[in-house]
């Protein structure tokens, strides 16, 4: 019996119900394009549009308070949205101040730890710690957040200050960031390793000198990898709403409370009515174009990994 | 003798096919008692559906007819006033918390100014670590309206919303002050936490003396609906003014104004 015979020879998708065939000319689409082909052009558009949406909602909500409030109204520092001032100044440069302190401690410590993953990647030691790191990153933040609360608090109220503050928030952001900068230059590295290892072995290179070698071959690389991490400090929520204190003030040193955007907005959306939850929505456009600023200095990078 | 079988399921939902589905949304302060009154209400017909978001929340949800009433624990704005409906159906109120071995007892209205404005930091020669509300909480208002901090708060406060986490914090460190609602201190309190509510000028939180008058930093929580639930809302009244509902806000910690 041959494979395909008359009787069951490959047939149009619906030819056996009537109903479709007023749909003739959808049918042959899908003859003559393959899933494939279909498949990725649709799961883009979906991307796409679904992209547009989740950030033109925030923008289009907040048109009303862009338009009813002057705009020295809302570049100020003064937050106080119950008696009209938003001032979107306080919650954005604390949302900076503790980028500026986290983003080089987590990147070092980051590249710190992958250096040691990879000189000892023979060992047995090395995927049990990757296996740690990765399961460090798939914790829930509002678990590091609720362990800093009990442990890191009490110490930082010994030192000074009432346990909240700034200090409180970088330490317990850098703990939940490490893990994932650390991985990211490790799988880096490794493929840097495949054109640079030989070079590295026989000259000898000292940490800084292959340090500098990583940062100079794979800039792409450590750009994205610090791209990331800002997106990921600037817009982390939780860790933040339990440890810094949520001050209404810019911390004048370590020790004193501070606010982040998106504390703020986490803090007051529930209770927030009429103008001040407008004005939440406008803070979170505010961090929108930020974010979109950081990312266009990717641009450069996307586009020469696009030519290759 | 199948039909008889078919009627045995019957049996499982009398009471359910008579209840009448109310959605309760708003205020977390009155979540909980009205869960505590699901009986009571069930008892009479209705079988209530909770949830929380907060006193706007509830208040949006009220209007939109995403539930039948809002729960709110602030009084409405003029400007609101006109657009639904309120019926006052309790009072609670507000107590100031502090470690259990803090060596005082009492604050007064003074202290309580002072160090909530940053004028002080001390109380008795301890540092206070003192915890507010953000703003646009019912609590925050009701607190701030009575001292007349208006605009004079100290920036440097520490601010923690949620209640659990301002007693957690109270819990751990022997120099924190909070204020928050005397239903969470009192189960806080009765849970083991190592906290204990201050006198307010002399004046204990408790029950009879929010009843009295003597004790006077309290808010109304509400209720509230659209003209289109008024006979849904005077069949939810009558429940609640009945003895067993009374006993059950009496051992949530607040005063039934029904």
């Amino acid at each position: 019996m041959p494979y395909y015979s008359d009787s069951n020879r490959p047939r149009p998708i619906g030819h056996h119900l009537s109903i479709t065939k007023p749909f003739a000319s959808a049918r042959s689409f899908l003859n003559l394009y393959k899933p494939q082909t279909l498949g990725l052009r649709f799961v883009v558009l979906l991307l796409i549009l679904s992209l547009v949406f989740m950030l033109a909602f925030p923008i289009y909500s907040a048109l009303p308070f862009f338009q009813a409030v002057p705009i020295t109204n809302w570049l100020s520092l003064d937050w106080r949205p119950d008696d009209g001032f938003f001032g979107f100044g306080l919650s954005l440069t604390g949302s900076f101040l503790l980028v500026i302190a986290t983003l080089p401690l987590s990147l070092f410590a980051g590249w710190v730890i992958s250096l040691q993953l990879v000189d000892n990647r023979k060992s047995w030691i090395n995927p049990v710690s990757v296996a740690i790191l990765e399961v460090w990153i798939s914790l829930p933040s509002v678990i590091i957040g609720v362990w800093a609360i009990i442990q890191v608090v009490p110490m930082v109220r010994e030192v000074a200050g009432s346990g909240y503050s700034l200090l409180t928030a970088t330490i317990g952001l850098t703990i939940f960031i490490t893990p994932t900068c650390t991985l990211l230059f490790y799988r880096s590295y490794l493929s840097h390793l495949d054109q640079y290892g030989g070079l590295e072995n026989s000259f000898e290179m000292s940490v800084l000198s292959r340090s500098e070698l990583f940062m100079k071959s794979q800039s792409s690389a450590v750009v994205g990898t610090t791209n990331y991490i800002f997106c990921r400090i600037f817009g982390e929520t939780m860790v933040v709403l339990m440890l810094s204190g949520n001050s209404l003030q810019i911390p004048g040193n370590l020790f004193e409370g501070m606010r982040t955007l998106t504390a703020t907005i986490a803090l007051e959306m529930a209770y927030a009515a009429g103008m001040h939850e407008t004005s939440l929505f406008a803070l979170s456009t505010v961090a929108i174009v930020v974010i979109l600023i950081v990312l266009l200095s990717q641009f450069k990078r996307f586009s020469n990994a696009a030519d290759d | 003798m199948r039909s008889v079988f078919a009627l045995v399921p019957s049996l499982f939902f009398t009471t359910a096919v008579a209840a009448e589905t109310v959605t309760f949304a708003g205020s977390s302060t009155i979540m909980p008692i009205m869960e505590a009154m699901t009986p009571v209400l069930e008892q009479h017909g209705l079988s209530p559906e909770i949830q929380g978001g907060g006193s706007s929340a509830g208040l949006k949800a009220a209007k939109m007819g995403m539930a039948e009433v809002g729960m709110m624990s602030r009084s409405l704005t003029p400007r609101e006033q006109e657009t639904i409906n309120h019926k006052v159906i309790a009072s609670d109120w507000l107590v100031i918390i502090a470690h259990a071995d803090a060596p005082y007892q009492d604050i007064t209205s003074e202290q309580v100014v002072g160090v909530y404005t940053g004028a002080e930091n001390t109380l008795h020669g301890e540092k206070v670590n003192a915890i507010a509300k953000e703003g646009g909480r019912a609590t925050k208002k009701v607190f701030d309206e009575y001292f007349k901090l208006a605009g004079k708060l100290d920036p440097g406060l520490i601010i923690i919303g949620a209640n659990g986490q301002a007693i957690a914090s109270v819990a751990q460190d022997p120099n924190g002050m909070a204020y928050i609602s005397y239903i969470a201190a009192a189960k806080a309190i009765e849970q083991g936490e190592p906290i204990k509510m201050l006198t307010l000028d002399g004046v204990a939180g408790s029950p009879e003396n929010v009843r009295s008058g003597a004790y006077d930093l309290s808010r109304s929580l509400i209720l509230v609906y659209t003209d289109k639930n008024q006979a849904l809302m005077d069949r939810i009244i009558a429940v609640l003014s009945t003895p067993e509902a009374a006993e059950v806000f009496a051992a949530s910690g607040v005063m039934s104004s029904l």
